[in-house]
């Protein structure tokens, strides 16, 4: 692989020298080396600073992952969205498949998960939505989907006031209109009371 | 060109560009493209009836493009620059209970989240994230009701408990019905005593939709409704089997395509069996077991091929000690089977169909953890099924004082108990329980 340095300037002006694989798995960076259009440095016009930081730094811990590289003399593809399940066997069914290098490749997806969570948890929700807005931008699939997915996760018990509030949302319906909708949807208010499920 | 500019007397509009762009050839064309632009998205957005804060599209402001800064946001204001696709990236990816009460958030929203494209996209995402668990209840009057919950983390203690999602209540006429298997988050019942009546229920959007009668040639005819599942036209068909009390006179059966609103039933042929157990559907064969009529023991599993609606059969030779209590289960995507011995001490069998042509089967029989006499006691237990994670799920046929399910990891020999709250109400109701469930807003 090839040494060469990749130096991307935010949107703020900040710089940051990165080696050419890890500029790649920003798949619009990818494209642009790809295509020889650029020199050794590639404008980042739409993400300040402090964002393409994270994103690089997910990009480096993630260099080796198949998913988001732009393939060299191919065109580039997004791979299925299937989640591999952990595949546990019965010892005595006699159907083997693994092998030490699937535990292996079992084992380093796990710790990369566990990467990925302390990662995420350093964030405030303005941060993540910043951070996926630079992955869409940017074409990182694994940094959206998990910025999608932590997103998902904070909202999902949540009223929809406090999602108004949250995304700054104005109300728009009439009081009959909001009464007609949560009529029709009753049952995912009236176990509210019950499950009290703490907001990180 | 240039000069033409030059000798035009130069508007705010036209600094504001300088400053951005600097002074090239094609200013004024963009000046009048960028005009065009506004006028356009203003239009659109009336006839949306969307605020052009709520889109993300909002053109730049003068100020911004003066300055020569990209888009800045603070932090009220950032939330109003999400796409709507990656707003419904989002949304996907929540359970159907989040969406139905997001629905209430703004008008936007609920447009966004009533979306075709929208469904078919939660739909997709539902079946990537690990199926749920689907317990449904019906009460003395009939009544259908629906929980479902995400499998508990394994390894659980002992005091692991679930608190599952209610959803719509489904109303029936039958004191008495038959549930099938959920398929793609549908679900086909049947009532026990209006034979040629299937109804299809949704139970996260409360539909449900009652089928054409099929017709019945004699009063002794039985139905029994599967669902099936092409992946490749994206087709979700009933499967009608009739079988007579006299044996070897049944041969035509009838399928159904479930598209929007129109349903028809069509005749297929197929030689006379009785179906045994629930359905299957792995990669688009739904497989049942069948014996030759009712008392008849399990002699066949018949395949059914959901897209070129054909028949097969494997043979079940008798030494297999298949019964009606066989329960046939996605293997990794074979085709399994789990029961349990007869005789005591009771066991589990476990079959895989390793090579369909040839008609090889492997098969293992495992003991029961010691653990089993205290956690069950006298309960009679129905095999729900395998977790990915290679668990059987056993579950109580009947709610008597609590409701437990039970997991069997065959690996680790281990066995958990699981309650499921908040169902105390269904005291001495029949419970039905499965695997593989999958939340959907579509519509039939």
């Amino acid at each position: 692989m090839s040494s060469k340095k990749i130096v991307l300037t935010s949107s703020d002006g900040e710089s940051f020298k990165v080696e050419e694989v890890v500029a790649r798995k920003l798949q619009i960076v990818g494209h642009i080396i790809e295509d020889d259009c650029a020199t050794n440095k590639i404008p980042i016009p739409n993400v300040t600073g402090e964002i393409l930081a994270k994103v690089i730094e997910y990009c480096k811990k993630h260099v080796e992952d198949d998913d988001d590289v732009v393939e060299t003399h191919e065109s580039s593809t997004k791979g299925d969205k299937t989640v591999e399940e952990a595949k546990k066997k019965p010892d005595d069914v006699a159907v083997p498949e693994s092998t030490e290098g699937d535990d292996e490749a079992e084992d380093k997806k796990e710790k990369l998960n566990e990467w990925d969570a302390k990662f995420m948890k350093d964030f405030d929700i303005k941060t993540i939505f910043d951070i996926i807005l630079a992955a869409n931008y940017l074409n990182v699939q694994g940094l959206f989907d998990l910025c999608s997915k932590t997103i998902a996760d904070y909202i999902k018990d949540m009223t929809p006031e406090e999602v108004r509030e949250l995304f700054n949302i104005e109300n728009d319906f009439t009081p009959e209109e909001e009464e007609a909708i949560r009529n029709e949807n009753a049952w995912t208010f009236e176990q509210d009371g019950k499950q009290q499920v703490p907001k990180p | 060109m240039v000069r033409d500019i030059v000798d035009d007397p130069l508007d705010e509009d036209d600094i504001a560009l300088v400053k951005t762009y600097g002074l090239v050839p094609y200013s004024a064309p963009i000046k009048k493209v960028e005009k065009e632009i506004k006028e356009l998205t203003e239009k659109i957005n009336d006839l949306c009836g969307i605020k052009e804060s709520d889109t993300g599209l909002a053109p730049l402001s003068k100020q911004m493009m003066q300055e020569g800064q990209p888009l800045q946001v603070g932090y009220v204001s950032c939330f109003r620059y999400i796409p709507i696709d990656l707003l419904m990236d989002i949304f996907s990816r929540v359970p159907a209970k989040s969406i139905a009460r997001f629905r209430c958030v703004s008008k936007l929203w609920e447009s966004i989240l009533c979306r075709p494209d929208f469904k078919e996209l939660f739909m997709t995402m539902s079946s990537i994230r690990p199926p749920l668990l689907l317990f449904t209840f019906q009460d003395d009057d009939g009544n259908l009701f629906f929980f479902s919950s995400p499998h508990p983390q394994i390894p659980c203690n002992e005091n692991t408990s679930l608190v599952p999602t209610r959803y719509h209540v489904q109303h029936t006429t039958d004191s008495f019905s038959e549930i099938g298997s959920p398929l793609c988050g549908f679900i086909c019942r049947r009532g026990k005593r209006n034979l040629d009546t299937m109804v299809i229920c949704n139970p996260v959007t409360g539909e449900s939709v009652s089928l054409p009668k099929v017709e019945l040639k004699s009063i002794n005819t039985e139905t029994r409704p599967y669902l099936g599942y092409d992946p490749v036209r994206k087709q979700l068909k009933v499967l009608c089997i009739k079988s007579d009390d006299i044996p070897n006179t049944c041969d035509e059966h009838q399928v159904l395509t479930l598209e929007n609103g129109n349903h028809l039933w069509r005749t297929i042929q197929c030689k006379p069996h009785y179906p045994k157990s629930d359905g299957i559907c792995i990669d688009g064969i739904l497989y049942y077991t069948a014996g030759f009529d009712m008392r008849a023991r399990v002699s066949m599993v018949v395949c059914f091929d959901v897209r070129s609606e054909k028949f097969s059969f494997i043979n079940i030779h008798v030494f297999m000690l298949m019964n009606d209590s066989c329960t046939l289960i996605n293997y990794k995507g074979k085709l399994g089977a789990l029961q349990f011995t007869c005789l005591s001490p009771k066991r589990l069998r476990f079959w895989v169909l390793v090579n369909a042509e040839k008609n090889i089967w492997t098969k293992c029989i495992y003991a029961l953890p010691p653990l089993w006499n205290n956690l069950v006691q006298h309960t009679e237990l129905a095999i729900v099924g395998m977790t990915d994670g290679g668990e059987v799920v056993l579950s109580q046929y009947c709610l008597i004082y609590a409701f437990y399910i039970y997991y069997f990891n065959l690996e680790s020999k281990s066995l958990t108990r699981v309650q499921i709250q908040d169902v105390e109400m269904f005291k001495r109701t029949r419970v039905y329980t499965s695997l593989g469930y999958v939340e959907n807003f579509k519509l039939m």
